[in-house]
């Protein structure tokens, strides 16, 4: 299991960013993602693995008119 | 297909500008009907350091036409723009005065960055009067031309007040040094029509049209009290006028109320350096990298060129936020068919959509070869601008409207008739679930079938209120006024109209569903004119990200952003190059939503203009100022208290059965991890009254937090501490107010 923005999500073997933002499904592009409070590049997001008990946090910008 | 699914490959839009309807036969004859009723020479003049230190007062009523000096306790306290506006206001009315008082005025004021054309977004202006709406005062952002030529015409403002006996057109010339009060018998209402017209007829010859704006609303303004007011400018490479909107709270409405049937401006020239900066460096070096900025990183990030704010539409459906079946709940099954890709195909694209000059994000984004299918116009092909946002979600989505090119002729009307897209879109989904419900049916709305989506019974509707006639002239009173008609008329339970009336203190909420944001609820309510986003977006801060767990985060949030937010109206800019584009490094900064680059790039903006030299605290001071003194002004024209923050329960949680059952995991969640009350075998009745009591509990909590936050007692008032941080204590009649109401 790990957190994501607070909530549990269950965790998957070579689990990867890219994977938690379409099981949340975040749409949104203007995101900061961190891994236990380590950054992850844009670029990044489809290789940096998530480990089990991992703290994510999907930092969404403000939007909106 | 759902709104997640990959965009399909659209044609690209192709029009044969040669077949778009022409407006300007019968030039002439209306020209020659004009009367000049009032001729005044003026010295033109350039700003020297963003201020031109006089502002411009018409009477309409008497024709006096007036110079008045800036002061240095104005530029200090109120810096420009909306500060300007709510300043000119406080001194033309009293606490007795409404929307149609001749006492009324209308203010336009640019503010001292607007007109710079190194930077993106930095040609706005303010508009302020007292609301027919919400009769405090409302302040409503627009761009087009008019603020800035006004300005290089000599002008850091312009005042009208007073009342007409006959139609007139103001025309300012800024290159002659006159300024007329013109009869204007003959001219055409709407203003896709009566902005070709002007344009043509004010400026000398074709390349004079780009120096030409016209501010105007259209037939709807006159017969409601949701009329807006259009600003132009000349789109060269389409050969048409294009419209942006000072939109909220029916400055429209008091603009025709005042026979005024435009304003026109002819200003010189626009050349880089007419505010007469004193660092021009610095302006050009900013703007030059946020430029590069747009060019490199934008179609990865918002799509702001392509799309404008459209493309949130599928976002705002992805996180359960767009609001659908006025604001009943937050996604649908086809969003598909009004999400950003339709809206890129059907824009044209590579082509100038910039509403000032030097904007490289050019949002603005213009549908040709629009052929209307109803109203007085049908069969013309238009150029409509659009959809934004608020225009595909509220004309759209909250009405059931999924219809492209239907919701383009929403648009249209809206912006032709003078009608505030984003109020028409509530109040049209407000009568639709009233249809529903049965508290509207066919003999009530004189026979229009107001059924989710139904977009010709909507735009017959919205034909009605243009012609003044029919149920057309009851929607155009707005949500506010509706609920009392209706339950004076014994049509549905006035509880039940008051619950689903998305709106407060007057004005109609605008298109983003709060039902799961605290931090939102507040975002909206606890606004000064009423619930525009304008003021504080925090949705995703606090719903998505849970970056604001307590109260006090909260606070915090709807402190810092309202104020930050308030500053780009004192200043002249647009919002959107603020967060629509962010560096490519702004994610390992120490507070990524607040892009603090950006907020960097402001400063040294203000500063290379102005010469004065400040800094983030400075910045939120000189907001804070014009937002508590806005804040005392609604106080004294009988509202700005605790209890004109209450908003309607629709806005806060769910209303009926079916909200509840569409989102029952929520909030039986919430009901057992945070009431402490198991849901387990509650009728839903039972859990809805459960639920309405804790939320609106804690929405009285966060009031309780954020008047502390901002330095105002807790029944809303600031107090005299705050108005001595603020400076404010050196105007006796604000001080006199604020005591009287025990702050």
């Amino acid at each position: 299991m790990i957190q994501v923005n607070g909530d549990p999500l269950q965790w998957t073997p070579g689990m990867t960013v890219r994977g938690v933002l379409k099981a949340k499904n975040y749409q949104f592009k203007m995101l900061v993602v961190s891994i236990d409070g380590a950054q992850v590049q844009r670029a990044d997001y489809d290789t940096a693995l998530i480990p089990d008990g991992a703290v994510v946090q999907v930092l969404h910008l403000i939007s909106g008119g | 297909m759902t709104p997640n699914q990959a965009a399909p490959a659209l044609s690209p839009c192709t029009v044969d500008y040669s077949q778009r309807t022409e407006y300007h036969e019968g030039l002439e004859a209306i020209r020659a009907a004009h009367r000049v009723l009032r001729e005044v020479r003026f010295s033109p003049s350039l700003p020297d350091k963003g201020y031109n230190n006089r502002t411009l007062y018409v009477n309409l009523g008497t024709r006096e036409v007036l110079e008045k000096p800036v002061t240095q306790l104005m530029k200090d306290l109120f810096v420009g723009g909306r500060g300007f506006g709510l300043w000119h206001l406080w001194h033309a009315v009293t606490p007795a005065t409404r929307w149609n008082d001749p006492e009324n005025e209308i203010i336009i004021a640019p503010g001292p960055v607007a007109g710079i054309t190194q930077y993106p977004g930095s040609g706005k202006s303010l508009v302020v009067a007292i609301s027919p709406q919400t009769d405090i005062p409302i302040d409503s952002n627009v761009g087009g031309y008019f603020g800035p030529l006004l300005k290089f015409s000599g002008f850091d403002a312009l005042e009208l007040q007073g009342k007409s006996d006959r139609d007139v057109i103001l025309f300012i010339d800024g290159q002659k040094g006159i300024i007329r009060v013109e009869e204007a018998p003959l001219e055409p209402v709407d203003s896709h029509v009566l902005a070709e017209i002007l344009t043509r007829m004010y400026a000398e010859d074709e390349a004079d049209r780009s120096n030409i704006s016209v501010v105007c609303t259209g037939a709807a303004a006159e017969h409601s009290l949701i009329g807006m007011l259009n600003f132009t400018w000349w789109d060269k490479r389409r050969g048409c006028i294009r419209l942006k909107q000072a939109g909220r709270g029916g400055i429209g409405t008091v603009f025709r109320d005042k026979k005024i049937r435009a304003l026109v401006c002819r200003g010189p020239v626009v050349k880089a350096d007419m505010n007469h900066p004193v660092d021009f460096e610095t302006l050009a070096k900013t703007g030059i990298k946020l430029h590069k900025e747009l060019r490199t990183l934008d179609d990865s990030q918002c799509k702001m060129r392509r799309n404008g704010t459209a493309h949130i539409v599928e976002i705002m459906d992805a996180y359960d936020l767009l609001p659908t079946h006025n604001f009943q709940f937050g996604s649908h099954p086809d969003t598909h068919k009004i999400a950003s890709y339709v809206w890129e195909a059907r824009c044209s694209q590579m082509t100038s959509d910039g509403c000032w000059y030097g904007c490289s994000m050019g949002c603005a984004k213009g549908a040709d070869g629009l052929v209307l299918k109803t109203g007085p116009y049908k069969g013309h092909m238009v150029t409509v601008d659009g959809p934004e946002y608020e225009n595909a979600a509220g004309l759209g989505s909250n009405a059931g409207v999924f219809d492209p090119d239907y919701l383009l002729e929403l648009n249209f009307y809206c912006d032709t008739y003078g009608i505030c897209t984003i109020t028409y879109g509530t109040l049209a989904a407000f009568t639709m679930e009233c249809y529903q419900r049965g508290i509207l049916n066919k003999e009530r709305t004189g026979g229009l079938d107001l059924t989710w989506g139904n977009a010709e019974a909507d735009l017959e509707m919205m034909h009605q209120m243009a012609r003044g006639e029919g149920f057309g002239l009851i929607a155009g009173q707005g949500v506010h006024k509706m609920k009392t008609i209706f339950a004076a008329n014994g049509w549905g339970d006035a509880q039940l109209l008051q619950d689903i009336g998305m709106e407060n203190k007057g004005l109609e909420y605008s298109q983003y569903l709060s039902k799961e944001s605290l931090a939102q609820q507040g975002g909206y309510a606890l606004t000064n004119k009423g619930p525009q986003h304008d003021e504080a977006w925090v949705i995703f801060m606090d719903m998505v990200n849970k970056q604001l767990p307590t109260f006090e985060d909260k606070a915090e949030a709807l402190y810092y952003f309202p104020l930050f937010r308030t500053w780009f109206g004192l200043l002249g800019f647009c919002k959107l190059p603020w967060n629509d584009i962010a560096p490519a490094d702004n994610g390992s900064t120490s507070e990524p939503a607040k892009i603090p680059e950006h907020v960097q790039n402001y400063l040294d903006l203000f500063t290379a203009t102005t010469g004065m030299k400040i800094d983030r605290e400075t910045m939120l001071l000189q907001s804070a100022r014009v937002y508590n003194f806005q804040r005392i002004f609604n106080i004294r024209m009988g509202k700005g208290l605790r209890a004109n923050d209450l908003p309607p329960y629709r806005s806060v949680g769910p209303v009926t059965r079916e909200e509840y059952e569409s989102r029952a995991e929520r909030y039986d969640k919430q009901m057992l991890e945070e009431i402490g009350v198991d849901p387990a075998g509650k009728p839903v009745a039972e859990k809805i009254a459960i639920t309405r009591e804790y939320r609106m509990a804690r929405y009285s909590k966060l009031c309780d937090a954020v008047y502390q936050r901002r330095g105002w007692t807790p029944d809303g008032v600031p107090t005299m501490a705050r108005l001595a941080e603020l400076g404010l204590d050196v105007l006796p009649e604000v001080v006199e107010i604020v005591q009287a109401h025990g702050g």
